[in-house]
């Protein structure tokens, strides 16, 4: 755990050093406005003061190394939700990430070196290539130093199929809803109405925009019959998940973690994916393809037992 | 809730997903105030027809289960709904058993006075 969590965070201390050792050794060979900003073609298009250098490269290091080693120590790795290693996933990212950050803010801090002013600073246009070189480098390199990550909890438990007959119709039908998203969504929509007022239409359309999203999506309704698994996210379900049963390998259900998912909402992890309003039990169903799709909801037991008995095999 | 319905039963389809919708409520897999699937989606689930579930859910609005409204589907009614699921499932186990025995109506009725007198303590009327 801690192990991860490290791996995770420390290589955005390591990328932002160079950089923090350049700004603060070198401060008097850098101009008081420096190019901080650049076009496609590398001449500048806007700039930044000294302090605001050091603010950005220290937030960045800092924030984004607390940020990693948090998703890459919390998620446990569940063998139920995906079969990839997910932590290791993240780890491999981390890295990717602060190589690609570490290169390009050096490169922009160094260019600016022994210039009186930043207008006439040009950023070469090779940087953006080396920083994503360097970032897939440094995600190989990640990858291989990062554990494997055990198994936290195995394939779940079987659930035994519900028998049915071939003149038989079934259907499982349940409605997960959750009061803290919509609550957030007033919340954010209540600051975007004001931002609006006082004449702030950027924030405010984004504030409005996220307001709406949680507002209409704290629920999720999810349906098992003989066609399959039907998920309708949201009051006016708008996001259908349907997985036909002739593409349902297995169902069970299990106990799941928001953190195996790295948080709320239509989730993607190596492997698989899920609608994770909360934490607590879900189904997980298998795909002919070996990916898994997990939702949250109770009584999770029944929805794959139909499954099984839709698809007629055991789990 | 499981809402499972057999075409080759002789119990109509509608009663069927009645019985099923009723059971939910009385173990609680549906509770109060929640909204049941919508007639067209449970039909096109069930494979039947969207008539048969109206006329399951209107049996379910008649013994005050739940609430029918235009635009808003069906939502299980407040109060007690599991307790009186149970109860509504218990007289239908009762008019079953009777009929089984070839028990007529003013039978079982005259049984069930009889035994609400008896719960209540008060004298038992004579049977007729």
């Amino acid at each position: 755990m801690m192990r991860r969590a490290l791996l995770g965070g420390v290589p955005h201390l390591v990328a932002a050093a160079p950089t923090l050792t350049v700004l603060i050794a070198e401060h008097e060979r850098l101009p008081v406005r420096m190019a901080s900003h650049f076009a496609a073609d590398g001449t500048v298009d806007g700039y930044a003061g000294h302090g605001i250098f050091v603010g950005l490269a220290a937030g960045l290091g800092v924030g984004l190394a607390v940020v990693f080693a948090l998703l890459a120590a919390l998620p446990a790795r569940s063998g139920a939700v995906s079969r990839q290693d997910v932590p290791r996933f993240a780890i491999t990212v981390s890295w990717a990430v602060a190589a690609f950050l570490g290169v390009i803010q050096y490169a922009a801090v160094a260019v600016n070196l022994d210039h009186t002013d930043g207008a006439g600073v040009t950023l070469p246009r090779w940087t953006l290539l080396a920083g994503l070189g360097v970032a897939v480098v440094a995600g190989g390199i990640g990858w291989l130093v990062a554990p494997r990550t055990p198994l936290t909890d195995h394939d779940p438990a079987p659930v035994t199929p519900i028998p049915i007959s071939d003149t038989e119709q079934v259907s499982w039908t349940r409605t997960t809803a959750v009061v803290w998203i919509p609550v957030v969504g007033a919340v954010a929509l209540a600051g975007g109405l004001a931002l609006a007022v006082v004449g702030a239409p950027g924030g405010a359309v984004a504030l409005i925009l996220i307001g709406v999203l949680f507002l209409l999506n704290g629920r999720v309704r999810v349906t098992a019959d003989r066609r399959g698994l039907t998920v309708l996210v949201g009051l006016l379900g708008l996001l259908r998940v349907r997985i036909p049963a002739e593409d349902i390998l297995s169902a069970t259900s299990a106990d799941v973690s928001p953190a195996s998912f790295g948080g709320w909402g239509y989730r993607f992890v190596p492997g698989g994916s899920g609608v994770i309003l909360r934490s607590g039990p879900a189904l997980i169903v298998t795909r002919r393809s070996g990916r898994r799709f997990t939702v949250t909801v109770d009584d999770a037991e029944t929805a794959a037992g139909v499954l099984g008995g839709v698809t007629g095999r055991a789990c | 809730m499981l809402i499972r319905v057999d075409p080759a039963r002789s119990v109509p389809l509608a009663d069927q997903i009645a019985a099923c919708v009723r059971r939910g409520i009385a173990d609680g897999s549906v509770s109060t105030g929640e909204r049941l699937p919508g007639a067209r989606d449970l039909a096109a689930s069930l494979e039947v027809s969207i008539h048969t579930v109206l006329a399951g859910y209107q049996q379910l609005r008649d013994e005050g289960l739940i609430e029918l409204r235009r635009g808003r589907g069906a939502t299980v009614r407040g109060g007690s709904p599991a307790g009186r699921a149970e109860v509504i499932e218990l007289a239908r186990r009762l008019v079953e058993a009777g009929r089984r025995l070839d028990l007529d109506d003013d039978e079982l009725v005259a049984l069930l006075k009889e035994a609400a007198a008896r719960a209540a303590g008060g004298a038992v009327p004579p049977r007729p």
